[in-house]
């Protein structure tokens, strides 16, 4: 699967027409910047102290003042047009439209609902290919930002000031972003991941993922699923078909048909589960999942039940 | 053209034997702008001394992908200290000193109009940027970057895991004492030059370097009141629950971005105009040559100011406001881009046709001219409102600002200290240390941070104490970084020749560079009352005047400029 983790790499037909807009700027700056440098050398060059010159004392022109104020204006004003015809061309107003996707940021995660399915997911996005998809912003804490790359635009998620950004995947694969807005001690890892699939993949998904979570497929599982109730996991995590009382952290209904763990943080390995069940402040700083200690055959325990969620 | 011989015997030769400013008590005790520039030079090179080691240190966290050398919460408070001292303690006070220092020297004036006021900002701000270090040491966390976002700065959670922090509200005091202190420097300086001038010079004959100075005294004026607005609403979410940014109770965040905006952009370019200043009067000295469009580029820093009021939002444009806002805020954004392309083709215009000596003081200029045009035009970029939603809050836009403020602004303020430290000090910088100084300074600072454009588009993200092994990161990064060192090599070398040469440099002479403004007629360094006697001010070149009538006694000395209707 390819991925996307570049503005260069455009997957979207909005970073298609940002990065055309784009170009189109580069190359006018470009043009500007070397007209100063070529002036600025020349005269670098050419008027160097040498002896026995006196130079004029000529102190205006106004043609040339007219000149260098009209041309920059102009050059202004088309740059301004194209702000425009961009602007409306990859973001127009939602005009009461449904999100198909909502997601709420979190210290330091990303809580996700597809609002017609009813599903509920965390951290790892899955969205279709060649649809135009709403997305809608939430934050339940402090302002963050939802930033994909190759998806063009960003957009802040701000508490009580919901924004939407709309999508058209062209292409199939990973996409990986980040929280753009610094918003605390797990800033740095709060990674967005972003599973573009054709439409027939993602029914089949978004069907997996409203499916219950399957019961314990092991003894040991079974200690780990006691575990999860008896360590007051469920406060704050929920997996549907189990206990669903916890809202403050990632749903955990399919946790172990993810790819990583932590909001991009590690891979999503029965070791790496060890290891942040045994600390997460070592794994992410900041993070606000407490230290539950558990005894090396309990974390075995909850690991073997989290990763047969699947 | 060096008329110290004549002072020579009565004169001191250099700051070091000035009686006046001999113990410690005189320079406690101080109203004299001289003095009092002096102490806002120092203290502001240590706050930035302090600001560029935090951005070493920074660089060497970013050197590879996964680096976990620094804890995230040391990372974040290092990053929330460089950028507020950068702005708050390190450039915009040495810009004050500049003006502090020169505006009275360059009008004819004795001091600034309320000298005791003149102390007491100086102080305002020394204590302020104490304050804000402050914070390290009660152990706690600022971390939250140098726009201090609430919800992220309210108290419930601007905390570490076991307690309240504090350290945002040793950073808000700090930022209203120094706040209040540069709004008495506004109000003196512009009181100053309506004031102070010697008769003859009218307004058409002020040096640039004092009407940017002045312009940039009226947007300090207008632009700081508004973020200490701001940081007492602030202060009073965190003390009183007073929730003007609580979205749960109906305060809104954005408030702050406003308020916050409504000061930080006026503070881009109180950042940039006296450099733009130092910049107007340099070029045309090592030019041998009148400023260019010397009205234009008066009036060009007249709507620079006017319009950076008007531009604010454009730090918002993501954050999901209505398209008719962001279209009046990207059109005014671009806008300003025109006066200062006016400033930028009336330097080269300057030059042309001169006959340009590359001591230090020009390299620093002519630099300055190139990276600001990089910084400009990709300032541009971000006016166009799709590019901002690419690019925004990526490394792209720390490049951006960075060649703006630092390879513009610490440009001319190098270019600045070359020019006028033989004027302070009555010694000369070593001119030898000076071009080493610049060439590591530009191949360290073009290293560092071109490529950091790269690194926005290739997907990193700012503020973050590590980042993942994403393609081209970790190269980018690791040159980066490298770079940095050789730009801090060049800062280091500075700092050893500012200190060498005040008791090693060369003896300045009254007016080493051939400079025509004010200044240049008095002693190297100024006694305390400035001036013994004020030549005529005839043009905005009083000292070329005098020179041109002492070559030919008794013929009357044609005004320099064209078009003095006086």
């Amino acid at each position: 699967m390819d991925a996307f983790t570049s503005v260069l790499k455009p997957g979207t037909k909005e970073a298609g027409d940002i990065l055309s807009a784009f170009y189109i700027v580069l190359g006018i700056a470009t043009l500007i910047f070397i007209i100063v440098a070529g002036l600025v050398v020349y005269a670098v060059i050419k008027f160097r102290r040498r002896k026995g010159r006196e130079p004029g004392q000529l102190s205006e022109k106004v043609w040339l003042e007219v000149l260098w104020i009209t041309v920059p204006l102009v050059i202004v004003i088309g740059l301004f047009i194209l702000a425009v015809r961009v602007m409306l061309q990859v973001n127009p107003p939602s005009l009461g439209h449904k999100p198909d996707l909502t997601v709420v940021a979190h210290q330091w995660w990303w809580e996700l609902h597809y609002p017609p399915s009813g599903v509920t997911a965390a951290n790892e996005i899955h969205l279709p290919v060649g649809k135009h998809l709403l997305l809608r912003f939430e934050s339940a804490d402090v302002i963050h930002g939802f930033w994909v790359p190759s998806f063009g635009q960003k957009i802040d998620v701000i508490p009580g000031h919901p924004n939407t950004m709309w999508l058209t995947i062209t292409r199939p694969g990973l996409y990986l972003g980040t929280c753009h807005s610094f918003c605390g001690m797990g800033h740095a890892h709060m990674g967005i991941r972003v599973f573009a699939q054709s439409p027939e993949d993602f029914s089949a998904w978004l069907a997996h993922q409203s499916r219950p979570a399957s019961p314990p497929s092991s003894v040991e599982a079974a200690q780990g699923a006691e575990l999860f109730r008896e360590k007051n996991c469920v406060n704050c995590h929920s997996i549907s078909g189990f206990m669903t009382t916890g809202r403050e952290a990632p749903d955990l209904t399919h946790v172990g048909s993810r790819t990583t763990l932590a909001a991009g943080t590690l891979a999503n390995t029965p070791e790496n589960m060890a290891k942040w069940l045994k600390d997460p402040q070592a794994v992410k700083m900041g993070v606000l999942m407490p230290e539950i200690g558990l005894e090396p055959d309990q974390i075995k325990a909850l690991s073997a039940y989290l990763e047969g969620l699947k | 053209m060096n008329n110290s011989e004549i002072n020579a015997s009565k004169e001191p030769g250099s700051i070091l034997e000035v009686g006046e400013y001999k113990g410690l008590l005189s320079w406690l005790s101080s109203v004299d702008h001289k003095q009092i520039g002096i102490m806002y030079f120092t203290t502001s090179l240590i706050f930035f001394l302090a600001g560029a080691s935090l951005a070493m240190v920074m660089r060497t966290q970013l050197i590879k992908p996964n680096h976990h050398w620094l804890s995230p919460e040391t990372y974040n408070q290092i990053f929330t200290m460089h950028g507020t001292t950068m702005i708050f303690l390190a450039i915009m006070p040495m810009l004050t000193a500049f003006m502090v220092y020169f505006t009275p020297l360059m009008i004819g004036a004795r001091d600034v109009s309320f000298p005791r006021m003149n102390a007491l900002s100086y102080w305002l701000y020394l204590m302020g940027g104490l304050l804000i270090y402050f914070s390290f040491f009660t152990g706690d966390t600022l971390h939250m970057g140098w726009s201090a976002y609430p919800p992220l700065t309210s108290v419930n959670y601007s905390m570490d895991l076991y307690f309240v922090g504090t350290g945002v509200d040793y950073w808000i005091v700090g930022l209203l004492l120094t706040g209040a202190g540069t709004i008495m420097t506004a109000i003196n300086i512009l009181v100053t030059v309506a004031d102070l001038r010697v008769p003859d010079m009218k307004l058409a004959r002020l040096p640039l370097f004092v009407w940017m100075s002045s312009i940039n005294a009226i947007l300090m004026l207008l632009a700081l009141p508004a973020l200490n607005a701001a940081l007492v609403m602030l202060f009073l979410d965190r003390h009183l629950n007073a929730l003007f940014f609580n979205p749960a109770a109906g305060g809104n965040p954005l408030l702050w971005e406003h308020s916050f905006w409504f000061f930080g952009h006026p503070e881009v370019y109180i950042l940039i105009l006296p450099g733009f200043g130092i910049v107007s009067e340099v070029i045309p000295v090592f030019s041998r040559k009148v400023i260019f469009g010397y009205s234009f580029m008066a009036v060009a820093t007249v709507a620079i100011g006017f319009l950076s009021f008007g531009v604010w939002a454009h730090h918002m444009l993501a954050t999901g406001m209505s398209f008719s806002i962001y279209y009046v805020f990207a059109f005014s954004t671009a806008l300003i881009a025109v006066p200062t392309g006016i400033k930028v083709f009336n330097w080269i215009a300057t030059m042309w046709g001169g006959s340009i000596s590359f001591d230090t003081a020009m390299l620093f200029c002519v630099a300055f001219i190139l990276q600001f045009t990089i910084g400009g035009l990709s300032g541009v970029a971000f006016a166009t409102v799709p590019i901002d939603w690419d690019l925004t809050q990526s490394y792209f836009v720390v490049a951006h600002f960075h060649y703006t403020l630092l390879g513009g602004t610490l440009f001319t303020v190098m270019a600045g200290f070359y020019y006028w430290y033989p004027k302070i000090t009555g010694r000369m910088l070593s001119e030898k240390l000076g071009k080493i100084q610049f060439w590591l300074m530009v191949i360290g600072f073009n290293g560092a941070f071109f490529i950091l454009h790269f690194a926005g588009l290739a997907g990193m993200t700012r503020r973050v104490y590590t980042y993942p092994d994403l393609p081209h990161l970790a190269t980018i990064n690791l040159i980066s970084s490298l770079f940095a060192y050789v730009l801090g090599l060049g800062i280091l070398i500075f700092f050893a020749n500012l200190v060498i040469s005040l008791f090693k440099g060369k003896p300045a002479g009254d007016n080493p560079w051939g400079g025509w403004t004010l200044e240049w007629a008095t002693s190297s360094p100024p006694p305390p009352h400035n001036f013994d006697r004020i030549p005529p001010v005839r043009s905005i070149r009083p000292l070329w005047d005098l020179e041109r009538s002492q070559m030919a006694p008794g013929a009357a000395a044609p005004p320099s400029r064209g078009g003095e209707s006086s």
